[in-house]
Formats: C-alpha cells, structure tokens, sequence
C-alpha cells in the first residue's frame, strides 16, 4: 500500500477534529510519515532525489488540501451537532407586558372626536357640578316647566358650599349642552366645536346608568340650514357605522333647539326588517339634534339676524353598545377585566 | 299616551292601516313606542308626547295632526246647546284670577249613578284608566276626548250653593278623593265651598264632596289653572293625576266650556239628568300673539323652498289663522297651541308637517379655521397609551362614593379628600358624595376581579374630582389613579423589581415632569413602601404612590390572604406634551469608563451618592458626563445594617480625548470625596 492509499483508507475513518489534528500529525508533524520521507532524500542520487522529492511533495500537497477539505465538512458538522444541543423551544411565549384593555367609552370618544376635528371643529369642556342657570334656565329649561321632568336630575346639597346660593341651585350635569352657552358667552360667532364629558342622571336599569358620557356639539355661522344639519349627520354616522346606513330625522322636542329633531338610524342588527333592539321599527334612535333656538342666542346674546346655528348631543355608551353589541349598561363601570380585556 | 286607532276614526275618514297612521304619527313628531293589537280589531298605540305638545293629550288632538297630515276634515262631536238652562243661584267666585283664568261650571240635577255604557268602559280600559260610574267616566272620557280635565261634584256636599277659586293663604288640610289627609302649603291653589277646600285645584278632588252612588245632583267643573301652579301642587303633594300631567303642560282655555258642554250632554244621555245650569266665569281673557313670518326665513332656516300656498295651507289645516301681509305673513296660533311663541317655532310646524325627510341633506359650507385642541387631549391620549402598554386596563367608575370608603383608608378629619361634595338626592346611600379621590374606585374594581377569580389586575382611571371649597362651584380637578395586583399565582417568567419600583417606574414611563419622590405619611400605604409624588422642588404634593398597608388590605375583605397591593394616584393638570427645546451637541470624543463600588449605611439613599459623584466642584470641566447605579447587594460578606451600591460612570469631554491618568486622577478624587462624605468604605 502506498503512503498515499493508506492515508485516504484512514481519512475514511476519520471522525471528530481532534482525529482529525491526530491524523495531520501523523502524515505532515514533525515526526510525520512525509517529513521522514523527506529526511531521505540526501542520501539519493541527484536523478532519484529530483523524482522522488517532486513525488512526495505533491502526495504533501495533495494531503493538506484532503485535509482542509475534511476539517471544514466536520466542523460545519460539529456546528450543528452543538446548536442542535442547546436548541429552545420557539414556541414558548415572549417575556413582555400584555397591553391592558381599553374602555369601549374611551374608544368610540376617540373615534367621534377624530371625525369632527378632522372638520376643523375645536374640542371644549364644562364643569360637571352646573348651576341650575346653564344646565336648565339659559337653555330654555324655566324652573317649573314640564321640559325638566324629561331629566332626572341630581342636585348638590346647598348646605355644603356656604356661598352656593338657594336650594336646588346646582345640579349634576345633566347633560354636556351647558357647554353651547359657556363657549357662546366666552366667543363669538362663528364657531363649531364638540364638548365630550360625563354627565348624571338620577336612573339606573340595564339601560340607564346615573353616569354616562355625551358628545355635544354645536355649529354657529352665517346661513345654517336644517339642511346641513342633516348633511352633516349623515355623513358623520355614515362614517361611524358605514357607508350604506339609511339615515332619518323625524320631528321632536328639546327647549333649546326649534326645529328639534331625533336623528334614526337604520337598525345595524336586522337590516332594517324588524328585531328585538329595534322594537320591531327598523330603526334605531341614535341622538337628538335642532336648529339652536332663538331664545338661547338671546341669552347669549347672538344676532338672531345675523346667525343661525345647530346643536346636536349624542350618548356615547348607547353608541358603544350598538357597535360591540352590549346589552347591559352596568358593564361599562364594573371594571370588569373580562369585559374590558376585549377592547 | 295610550292611543286607539279606532277612535281615531270617529273624529276623520281615512283608509290608511293602523302601521300607516303609527308611521305617519312617529315621522309628525309624535312618536309611536308601542303598538298593540286587541282582539276587536283595534291597535292601540303608546305615543310619546314631547312637553310642548299639551295639544296631543287627547284623541281629537292627535286627530287633528293626522287630518291635517292626510288633508282630511276634523268631524268634532257634538255638544248640545243648554241655552235655555235655568238660574239656580249657584255661583261661581275666582278670587285668584291669574291662577284660575277661567272657570266654568254646570249644574245637573238629578242623575242616576250607574255603570257607564260598554264601549265607554271599554275606550277608558284600554287608555289605562280605571271605570267607576258613569259620571266619573264620562269627566275621564271628556278629558281623553278633548284634554280638558274635569271634576265632577256632589252638589249636596257643596256648602253655600258656591264654589270659590283661590290660593290658600296659611297651610290648609284637605282629604283628598284617595282617603289622604293632606297638608297642602300657603299659595296651593284650591277649590273651595262655602265652608272650606274641597278639591285641590287640577290635582285631585275632595273625599267629601266626591260623587257617590246616591248623588243625585252635581256641579261637573272645567277650568284653565295656571300650569306651573299645578306643576308645584303635583309636586309637594307628590300627586300626579291624569288632570294635573295636562294641566301643567298648559289646557285649551278656549276649549274649557266646549268640553264641559260635551261632558254634561253625555250626562244627559246616560244618566238621565238635567242641565240645569251652565255658569262661565272667564275674568282673564285669552288672546293670542300674532307672529311676523316670511317665507324666505323659512327656506333660510330649513335650507329647502316651500312655495308660499304651500306654507300658508299647512298653517291652515293646523288650526293657524293666516293673514298675508304686503312684506311677510302674520300667524295667529290657535288657543291650545301656546307653544308657538316665535317664527322659529312656527317653521318647526311647517317642516314637521312638509316632512323632515323631504328636506335634503347638505353638508355646511364652512370657511377653514384653526381649531384649538388643546395639548391637554393629547396628552391624555399618549398617556392612555403609555398605560395600556404598560400593560393596564382602563376602568371609568361613578363620580359617587360615601364617607366610609374615606373612613375605610384612615383618611384623617381635616384632610382635603374629606372636603367632599354631597349629592341630596343619592340613588343609594353609599353614592351620596362625589369622589374626592379615585383609589376607593379602583379598590373595588380590584375586589371585584378578584372575585371573579382574576390572578393578576393591573387597572387605571382618569377621573374628575370634586372638592367643596366653599365657592358656589366645587373646584373640579382631573386625576390619574393606577392599581397593580399581582396574586400568588405561578408564572413562567418573574418580574425582576419589586411592586414598589415597578410603580415607580411607571410613574417614570408616563410622566413628562420631573417628580420628586418624598416620604409619604399616607394612612392606608405601607411605612416602608410608599413616597409622595411632588413637584416645585418638593414642595407641592400632587400624588402619592407605593404599596397598600397590611391593615388596609386585610380590611377590604378579599378573599385572598394579605394581597399585595400597588398603587399611585396624582393630578395630572401639570401634565403637559413636550414643549419647544433645543437638541445638545452628540460629541465625537470617546468616553472613559469607571466603575465604583462602595460599603455604606442601610439608612443612605443612592440619589445622595450620585449627587457626590457629580458635584461640580471636583469636576469643573464637566467631565462626568454619566453615572447610574447598577447593583445593589446586602448579605454575605456584608456587615449588618449596611449595603454595598455600585456605580457607572462615564467619563467624556465635549472638546477633545481625554488621557487615562487625568480621568484616573479624577475618578480618585470621587472616589475620596464620596468615601469621606458617606462614611462608606470601598468594596473588598
Ligand atoms: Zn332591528
């Protein structure tokens, strides 16, 4: 067997690094079957030693290559052999928080909000402990009328506050209208803003809560129409619950807009034919809405002549409870993490 | 207001189905809620009549709607003519006129006090009123009929032979016709005899002078009584009767005899009396406004042209007298249309009649303008972020609470949360005062969760809370509050810091301000683990945060042992997005790293060492250009009653590379100074 054909049978048996190293010495160390063939080479005639040494530097030559070649193949496959070891398991979950839930409340605030800001409305506030005088008297709610029995309406104890004056002078909020006057009374015309916030009523069932939330708004300027009332709450309700929902305002009443109106949506669960949250009509009451009286823009002291305008208010609760379809009010203040962790 | 569609047709002749007439109703303004089909054949529907549509209160009125809707004729009933009653001396005396404007009354001698005919008791069933006699009934089917509330009186009982209409002047008992004796105040308007009350007046009738089944004789009244002293009446007494519901929404002067007339003719016919005599006492004369209207204000208002005959027709089939004016129209409105005051109003009839849905929709023509949403929503908005992705869930709770959720966390007698604002009318009586703080909420949020057999709850509000300051408006102030709960259960990875320092570093995570952090005196927080959050240098209190106490959380009565509670609750007025500033320079020179480790007393705080690290007047050139804490260690190799902190401190100048023996030079200096002013000894 020739020095050549015995390294490659070895070669073949070869299977770690370190017999790989092994195997190196033996051939090309110091001591190595090559070098001490090399080691002949003096005592050989000048023709010998010129074949001979030729031969046995390309069998060197050779090796090293065969070698290098083997070493990579069995280092790639120790690699794996090591990754394949400490392997994790991937489907394990990631360390990192859960983001909470966020109140359904909040969310369609957010999303009504964004609509009518995006129309260059401006966002305004109001106390939520009212005088009798802007939640009832500026808007056209007189003290013994039968308008105030449409609220039911908490009142603040007058023993408390030693300058709040007279009983029943404040009240909770019983809705963000009070807003239109202190905006009105604070500027002037035009304008057009929304007022988000909590607001009271003195009622608790599965559908009423003593605290919910209202959106009002109101748009003031030179020739507003009725017409653009309604222009503008379709196409905020179109947005809010799609392009094709049929839209209707049918006559009512609130003191502090003439004409008034109720502002029906198509019913978003039976398409129209008839159910059980529509009470069989088709049709879904979604918020109220009128031209601003002129009675109000007298106690604000607007030009009836000059300005007209529109208010409309809207419960964000019931709005919210038509989307995600919730059929009792009291979830939204439970705090209950199995109800909001769906949000 | 129970209504049946089969009534409704003996006032006007029409073909349209019940579902028609109830659409028709819902799309004039009076909403249909509910529509029953009888067994007869008859749909008997509930309308809601909004509070200016006293007019409404009654078949014919809801007839004169639709028949003005369909362009059909009103067919009123008759009422009979008693011109040729006798004077039977009765008389009839209103003392207070501007409370009582008119008053009419008419004798009937001798009725027969029986059941009244079927379909009388069958109407008044099925309007939700109750049959008695034929005399009751028939002042109750008047009143369904035309909305004018009647009362019927036995004569005999009447002291004097005289009704007197006035306002009592000191309290007066009365026994009302539901066996109540009452106390009624000075200034309630009352119905009296010769003797004294016997009815209050539009509210209920008297016990006494109540018809019975051996009346013979009656005086049948129908008045106008001023609605908002009904309004108070109903009030005080806490009575509300179909009468005082119409009366104080306003009654049809003009229509008060026309009623009477129609209720003493079906007297006649159905229980045999006669008219004996018809009394009208009407000192306050009705006169009806007229109103200047054009047409071009109606098209400005409603943004749709309705052509003048078409305004003019509408008016006119609902009762409104038109006249045509050179320049515009004047209206007159009919009496039992007291609403209509203005022209807007006037439109509103118009277009409710045209029909809302034949007026298009456009949308307004507004000029572009800045709006002013202020940095406040939006911060609100990134904190609410912030918070859910720190992995909290948004709770919004009731404004209301009571004194014991107070009491429950120790707060002290003088604290500003005991400055709340009382509710007088509290649906129940733990939601009597306005939160004054939100934790209380949130607490119970944290019981309920748990209840439900949640592990883990990691909840926040932003609440408004009240404080009674003695001002006439209570100061309203917008408040954070967050609560962390983590129970015994196992998990796959652990928290690497304590409950304490995780809401600290929350606190940290949301908050544009620089907050310092105090030692905290809160009653219901832990000693150890709690801190006051406070700006302007420490000086104000804004929040608190750290770990409920032992003692409270043993109180809140959960149904875990010892739950370990964080919380943190602040006022976030201070809040604000981050303002206009200018970025510093990024250096190119490298840094110098060193690192400290230092032996000290339990009792000295890491921000104390890191000020000593950078005190300035070792350090001139302002070469620290960082330092944080990277280990904290007690234990082995460490005396009791000490701790061992260590330190990182970069080393950097704006201006060029710094040598190793000057950083060595002065990082040595540090290392003296924080040795000598601490007491501390470096780590072995
Ligand atoms: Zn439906």
């Amino acid at each position: 067997m020739t020095t050549l054909e015995s390294f490659l049978s070895e070669l073949e048996a070869v299977a770690t690094t370190a017999a790989l190293r092994e195997l190196r010495s033996k051939y090309l160390g110091k001591k190595g079957v090559l070098t001490e063939q090399l080691k002949t080479l003096p005592s050989l005639d000048p023709h010998h030693r010129a074949v001979f040494g030729a031969s046995i530097n390309e069998t060197k030559k050779y090796i090293e290559e065969r070698l290098k070649e083997h070493e990579k193949q069995l280092t790639s496959k120790e690699i794996k052999a090591k990754l394949s070891k400490e392997k994790i398991d991937i489907t394990l979950p990631g360390y990192y928080k859960k983001p909470g839930g966020r109140h359904p409340v909040t969310i369609i605030l957010a999303e009504i909000t964004d609509i009518f800001v995006s129309m260059g409305f401006s966002i305004e506030e109001g106390p939520e402990v009212e005088s009798d005088y802007y939640n009832f008297e500026a808007l056209n709610i007189p003290q013994n009328h039968p308008a105030r029995d449409m609220q039911d309406t908490f009142y603040i104890d007058s023993n408390v506050g030693s300058n709040r004056s007279g009983d029943d002078a404040f009240v909770l909020r019983t809705h963000t209208s009070p807003v239109q006057i202190r905006v009105m009374k604070n500027s002037s015309p035009p304008l057009r803003f929304i007022a988000p916030g909590k607001v009271y009523r003195c009622d608790s069932d599965i559908s009423h809560s003593p605290m919910f939330h209202q959106i009002e708004g109101l748009v003031v300027d030179k020739d507003i129409s009725f017409a653009n009332l309604k222009g503008l709450l379709e196409g905020f309700l179109r947005k809010v619950f799609g392009p094709d929902v049929p839209v209707r305002l049918r006559p009512s009443f609130f003191p502090f807009t003439e004409p008034s109106a109720e502002v029906d949506m198509g019913c978003y669960f039976c398409k129209g034919s008839g159910c059980r949250v529509c009470k069989g009509t088709g049709w879904i009451e979604i918020m109220g809405a009128g031209m601003v009286d002129p009675r109000v823009f007298n106690n604000v002291g607007y030009d009836t002549n000059q300005y007209s305008g529109f208010a409309f208010g809207m419960g964000i609760e019931r709005i919210a409870s038509l989307k995600y379809g919730i059929d009792d009010i009291r979830l939204y203040y439970e705090g209950d993490l199995r109800f909001l962790r769906q949000f | 207001m129970l209504i049946s569609y089969n009534w409704l047709k003996d006032y006007i002749d029409f073909d349209n189905s019940a579902g028609e007439i109830a659409e028709i109703l819902t799309m004039s303004g009076l909403e249909v809620e509910s529509f029953n089909r009888q067994d007869n054949g008859d749909v008997i529907m509930e309308l809601n009549v909004t509070p200016n549509r006293a007019d409404c209160l009654s078949v014919i009125g809801v007839a004169r709607d639709v028949a003005a809707i369909l362009k059909k004729t009103l067919k009123l009933p008759e009422t009979g003519d008693f011109g040729n009653a006798t004077d039977t001396g009765f008389k009839v005396e209103i003392i207070d006129a501007a409370l009582c404007h008119r008053y009419c009354g008419i004798v009937i001698s001798g009725v027969k006090v029986t059941p009244s005919p079927e379909w009388m008791r069958d109407r008044l069933e099925h309007s939700g009123i109750r049959p008695i006699n034929n005399i009751v009934d028939i002042t109750n089917y008047v009143l369904l009929e035309f909305g004018q509330p009647l009362h019927a009186f036995d004569l005999s009982r009447l002291k004097g032979n005289k009704i007197i209409v006035k306002a009592a002047d000191r309290p007066q008992m009365i026994a009302t016709l539901d066996g109540i004796e009452r106390t009624v105040a000075a200034g309630t308007l009352l119905i009296c005899d010769a003797d004294g009350p016997v009815a209050l007046a539009g509210v209920m009738g008297g016990k006494d002078s109540a018809v019975t089944e051996t009346t013979t004789d009656i005086l049948l009244e129908s008045a106008w009584f001023s609605p908002a002293s009904i309004r108070v009446t109903s009030k005080l007494t806490g009575l509300r009767s179909e009468s005082s519901f119409r009366f104080e929404r306003t009654t049809d002067i003009d229509g008060v005899k026309n009623a009477a007339l129609r209720a003493a003719s079906l007297m006649a016919a159905h229980s045999g009396g006669l008219i004996s005599e018809v009394i009208d006492n009407y000192p306050n004369r009705y006169a009806a406004r007229p109103i200047a209207m054009s047409c071009e204000n109606v098209q400005k208002l409603l943004g749709v042209k309705i052509p003048e005959g078409q305004i003019v027709d509408i008016l006119s089939r609902l009762g409104f007298t038109v006249e045509r004016l050179p320049q515009n129209l004047l209206i007159t409105p009919p009496s039992f249309r007291r609403d209509i005051e203005l022209e807007a109003d006037l439109i509103e009839e118009i277009a409710r009649i045209y029909g809302y849905n034949n007026i298009p929709a456009v949308m307004p023509q507004l000029s572009l303008a800045i709006n002013n949403v202020s940095d406040k929503h939006k911060k609100l908005a990134e904190l609410r972020h912030s918070l859910r992705y720190a992995g909290f869930t948004e709770t919004i709770n009731y404004s209301f609470t009571s004194k014991d959720d107070l009491t429950l966390l120790n707060i002290p007698e003088g604290d500003q949360r005991r400055a709340a604002v009382t509710v007088k009318n509290p649906l129940q009586k733990d939601y009597n005062i306005l939160r004054t703080f939100l934790l209380p909420s949130l607490l119970k949020n944290l019981k309920h969760n748990i209840a439900v057999g949640a592990k883990e709850v990691n909840i926040y509000e932003i609440g408004t809370v009240f404080f009674d300051t003695g001002d006439e408006f209570p100061k309203e102030r917008l408040k954070l509050a967050v609560l962390s709960y983590s129970g015994k259960g196992k998990r796959l990875y652990n928290e690497p810091a304590s409950q304490f320092y995780s809401m600290k570093g929350l606190l940290e995570t949301i908050s544009s301000v620089n907050y310092e952090l105090r030692q905290s005196n809160e009653a219901f927080l832990d000693d150890g683990q709690s801190a006051d959050i406070c700006i302007g240098g420490g000086n104000e209190k804004v929040g608190f945060l750290g770990q409920v106490s032992a003692e409270i959380a043993a109180r809140l009565d959960m149904i875990v042992d010892r739950p370990e509670i964080a919380v943190l609750e602040m006022f976030i007025e201070h809040e604000e997005t981050k303002p206009m500033f200018k970025t510093s320079i990024i250096t190119k020179y490298p840094p110098i790293e060193r690192d400290i480790a230092i032996v000290v007393d339990d009792s000295c705080q890491s921000c104390d060492i890191i000020n000593l690290i950078k005190d300035k007047r070792l350090d001139p050139g302002r070469l620290v250009e960082f330092v944080e804490i990277f280990d904290l260690y007690k234990g082995k190799n460490i005396p009791d009653g000490k701790k061992s902190l260590a330190y990182h401190i970069v080393y950097r100048s704006k201006e060029r590379t710094l040598l190793e023996s000057e950083v060595d030079a002065l990082h040595a200096e540090i290392v003296n100074h924080v040795i000598g002013k601490t007491g501390g000894a470096l780590r072995a």
